[in-house]
């Protein structure tokens, strides 16, 4: 297991968003986690890569227990991800924001950089090299030097992947990647999801579009209110008549609000 | 800009010190009746220069990782205090207690720069301003600090012949003091752009919560910048204590924090040309104008009220100050 | 004993607090800005109610009302000159505008009016009164008592302002979410307009109080302006009722502080509390969370 959590707590005030969760994933596989809106899908997301801390529970990575462990520590560890609403360095060009994506695969400090020690000249090379190969990897070697504010959507949420793969992790965060995407970019990035499992990269993502889940998920794990409602093969899932349940009755009540609006 | 990037690296400094050396040891060559620069121009261009180096210390935090403060002149004023106490107390000599005072302002930066961790952008701006005002308040009112009055009397440094006693006026040797200062410091700010120091410091400044998720400990980066900045700044602090041989509670002021986050931001935040022309453009325009006041006969000293209205303008024309430009942590 | 009489006489001087900080802590709220100009709203107010009161001879209420009317405008100015063009912008180009236009309303002041302390004239005999108290007397000085009254009814006509009329509902809820309310539909800069002529309004009121007790100056913005700040972060940034508790508590304290500890303190005690406060509780007493959302 390269991924595992044991009865998985996340609460904020009185609100409970992350209800005594269970969760595996076996390395190599690409795992995924539907549900409603507000079902906790991305809070669990930040309890297991560190950025908030659990309320209870314990998180297990490569067999070893990463429960207190922060978000740079996990990165640290080989767990990389990606953010809901687009997390880029703003200011910095495509490229930069992948040499950054490698910080914790390189280990110059303060002194390096003040006598530019042959190390931190060695690390630069590798970081360019690699962004290099990275930028072809996702197809946005022509906008390397643009900033990454002004890339098109689409491009930003492909530059936001080749960041997290360059910190080369074992398993890589999808939060919602094909979130605004048209149904040309979508067929791309299942391409690039792809790709990345024959890496070798174990792929865990949230996400709404249906059409790719399916296609794609070897494994699918199904939220509603904190807790986990099924999970299983995609074919299974669907048919499960809790799971068509919390879809359509959450469909059902989404149509009836928007009525009385 | 051509000649922004002209003056790039080594041409820069070189142009800098030919400048300041000139200037200082002209008149020791040319053996004059009068000076060719009178002793007051030579205190502005040292008061340029220790403004420099606090501006170039700010720019640590306010610059590299986009923090606010407004209480940078505390560490400024804790090098002097620090350094006059353990001259006038201790009997030290000036050299290890002018390191001592970075030393220790640094060391205080350290449970100043925490707040920073937790607390960020208008609220971190209150919190520097208010840890400024208590440590002014601690210096108005300690027996050891001299209270209001400050203390006098500092002793000169000296290496090997006392500064007093090298040059025409006795100022060159702070000027050189100063200038290598500086240009170090500009050095060692621009290698730390260049390292992966300053890729975290980047990532900070953009956006801490991605910064972390590509693995740097956003904790450690902001202390660091924290007490980098702080212990430079005591090193400032220091040298223009012992020149002006007196130190006082005013040093730790807020109009003086006020003065060099404005220095960083009209020079252009992160810019390290721009950190040298913020602070010899506020020292050098308020000089001017009273030299201008006193000739015309005006009753009133126009230059806060003017200040004022540069800044206004500044922030409506251009918002990310003279030099300032979105650069990017490489070349 | 001691502590009773620096309690009552800390009161005065809290409610004044309270009236400065949540001038701060609502142009906070709704504009997410810090308002350094705010100490010098309140300097205006305390000098053109001492014009009107010793050139005018307006009396002391009327005086009082003309300062709020004044101040409001004068914020409503600073935000229309100084703060409207950069609503865009990043936060630090309008922080340090606001730092540039405090400054050139300080020193503008200071040109003009002449940078020597002014008392308010005496207009009418305040009486003290000794109240037996145990084996000791409390003394009560019944200015202390008509700035508080006068502290009351202004938070009275504030409360009953923000909870039963339509903008101030909105400017209420504003403070709390901005963003929500750009979706209801309430026109968001007459909101801001309004936000700053209510915050001005009670600056001026504040100076003008400030005036009768002690003495003014126009380098009064600088500290009192900055304490308000930090009442407003103590009671908890874009929360009313916390600024007016917190105003208070910081009024005692400083009184309590210098008769047990040291006078010099005095003014630092804000400051430190502020800070502490920060960092154990960054909302404050009753603040509403400024969380980002990942």
């Amino acid at each position: 297991m390269l991924l595992r959590t044991e009865k998985l707590k996340k609460t904020f005030g009185g609100l409970i968003a992350v209800n005594e969760i269970d969760f595996c994933i076996e390395a190599g596989k690409i795992a995924a986690i539907i549900g409603p809106n507000g079902s906790g899908k991305t809070t669990f997301f930040n309890v297991i890569s560190g950025i908030l801390p659990a309320t209870g529970g314990k998180i297990f990575f490569n067999d070893q227990e990463v429960t207190a462990r922060k978000a740079h520590e996990m990165t640290a560890l080989g767990m990389a991800r990606t953010f809901q609403n687009i997390r880029l360095f703003a200011n910095l060009t495509a490229r930069d924001n992948i040499i950054l994506g490698r910080y914790s695969q390189t280990s110059s400090g303060l002194l390096d950089g003040l006598f530019n020690t042959p190390r931190l000249q060695r690390e630069r090379r590798e970081s360019e090299a690699k962004a290099a190969e990275l930028l072809a990897f996702v197809g946005l070697e022509k906008v390397a030097d643009h900033m990454a504010k002004n890339l098109p959507y689409g491009a930003q949420r492909r530059l936001e992947i080749a960041r997290a793969l360059a910190s080369e992790p074992k398993l890589l965060l999808l939060d919602e990647p094909a979130a605004g995407m048209n149904p040309k970019e979508v067929d791309a990035l299942l391409q690039l999801i792809m790709k990345m499992k024959e890496r070798g990269i174990t792929i865990l993502l949230i996400e709404h579009q249906m059409r790719l889940v399916m296609n794609i998920a070897e494994q699918v794990t199904v939220f509603d209110h904190g807790v986990k409602l099924a999970e299983g093969l995609p074919a299974d899932v669907r048919c499960n008549p809790a799971v068509v349940e919390a879809y359509i009755g959450s469909e059902v009540q989404r149509f009836v609000k928007r009525k009385r609006h | 800009m051509v000649w922004r990037q002209w003056l790039q690296g080594w041409r820069g400094a070189f142009l800098l010190s030919a400048f300041v050396l000139g200037v200082s040891f002209i008149d020791s060559v040319l053996i004059r009746p009068e000076y060719l620069f009178p002793p007051y121009f030579k205190h502005v261009l040292l008061i340029c220069l220790i403004y420099s180096i606090a501006a170039l210390s700010l720019n640590f935090v306010s610059g590299y990782i986009g923090q606010t403060s407004l209480g940078h002149a505390a560490f400024f004023g804790l090098g002097a205090f620090t350094s006059a106490l353990l001259t006038q107390v201790l009997h030290w000599p000036f050299w290890p207690a002018f390191l001592a005072a970075g030393v220790v302002s640094a060391i205080v930066g350290l449970p100043l720069g925490a707040p920073a961790v937790r607390v960020r952008g208008p609220f971190l701006v209150v919190v520097t301003y208010g840890c400024g005002e208590v440590f002014k308040y601690i210096a108005l009112n300690l027996d050891i600090t001299g209270g209001p009055a400050g203390l006098p009397g500092l002793v000169t440094p000296s290496l090997f012949v006392s500064f007093n006693d090298i040059g025409a006026t006795g100022k060159e040797a702070f000027i050189v003091l100063a200038l290598v200062l500086a240009l170090f410091l500009a050095f060692f700010s621009r290698r730390i752009e260049n390292s992966r120091v300053g890729q975290a410091f980047a990532a900070i400044r953009e956006d801490e919560i991605a910064a972390s998720a590509m693995g740097v400990n956003v904790t450690y980066y902001k202390l660091l910048a924290f007490v980098l900045s702080a212990f430079f700044a005591g090193l400032a602090g220091s040298l223009l204590a012992h020149y002006l041989s007196f130190v006082s509670p005013d040093m730790l002021s807020s109009a003086e924090s006020i003065m060099m986050l404005t220095m960083v931001v009209v020079g252009g935040a992160r810019s390290i040309h721009g950190c040298f022309l913020g602070a010899f453009l506020l020292t050098i325009l308020p000089e001017a104008l009273r030299m201008i006041k006193d000739t015309i006969g005006l009753p009133f000293d126009p230059w806060l009220v003017l200040f004022g209205l540069i800044l206004m303008m500044m922030m409506r024309v251009r918002p990310q100050g003279i030099l300032g430009a979105d650069t990017v942590f490489r070349r | 004993m001691v502590l009773i009489q620096q309690i009552i006489n800390g009161m005065a001087l809290g409610g004044i607090y309270s009236l400065i900080a949540i001038g701060w802590t609502v142009v906070f709220g709704i504009v997410g800005l810090i308002n350094w100009t705010h100490g010098e709203v309140f300097m205006i107010g305390a000098f053109v109610g001492f014009f009107m009161v010793s050139v005018f001879k307006v009396n002391l209420i009327a005086a009082l009302i003309i300062a709020m009317m004044a101040s409001g405008l004068v914020a409503l100015l600073i935000d229309r000159l100084a703060y409207r063009p950069l609503r865009t912008s990043p936060k630090l180009a309008s922080f340090i505008t606001a730092l540039g236009a405090s400054t050139f309303l300080r020193y503008l002041a200071a040109l003009v009016w002449e940078p020597h302390a002014r008392a308010y004239p005496a207009t009418f005999e305040f009486s003290v009164m000794h109240i037996p108290f145990g084996a000791s007397t409390l003394t009560i000085n019944s200015l202390q008592l008509f700035i508080f009254g006068v502290t009351l009814v202004i938070m009275a006509l504030l409360q009953w302002f923000i909870t039963r009329t339509m903008m101030g509902k909105a400017m209420l809820a504003a403070s709390q979410d901005f963003e929500m309310v750009g979706l209801m539909g309430v026109e968001v800069e007459k909101l801001v307009m309004l936000t700053f002529g209510v915050s001005g309004m009670l600056g001026g009121a504040a100076g003008v109080l400030v005036g009768v007790l002690y003495a003014i100056d126009p380098m009064m913005g600088s500290m009192a302006g900055l304490k308000g700040w930090a009442v407003a972060v103590l009671g908890g940034v874009g929360s009313i009722s916390g600024a007016m508790v917190a105003g208070l508590l910081l009024g005692i304290a400083e009184n309590v502080s210098s008769a047990y500890i040291s006078s010099g303190y005095r003014d630092a005690i804000a400051f430190i509390a502020m800070i502490l406060t920060l960092i154990v509780k960054p909302t404050g007493l009753m603040g509403y969370k400024f969380e980002e959302k990942v």
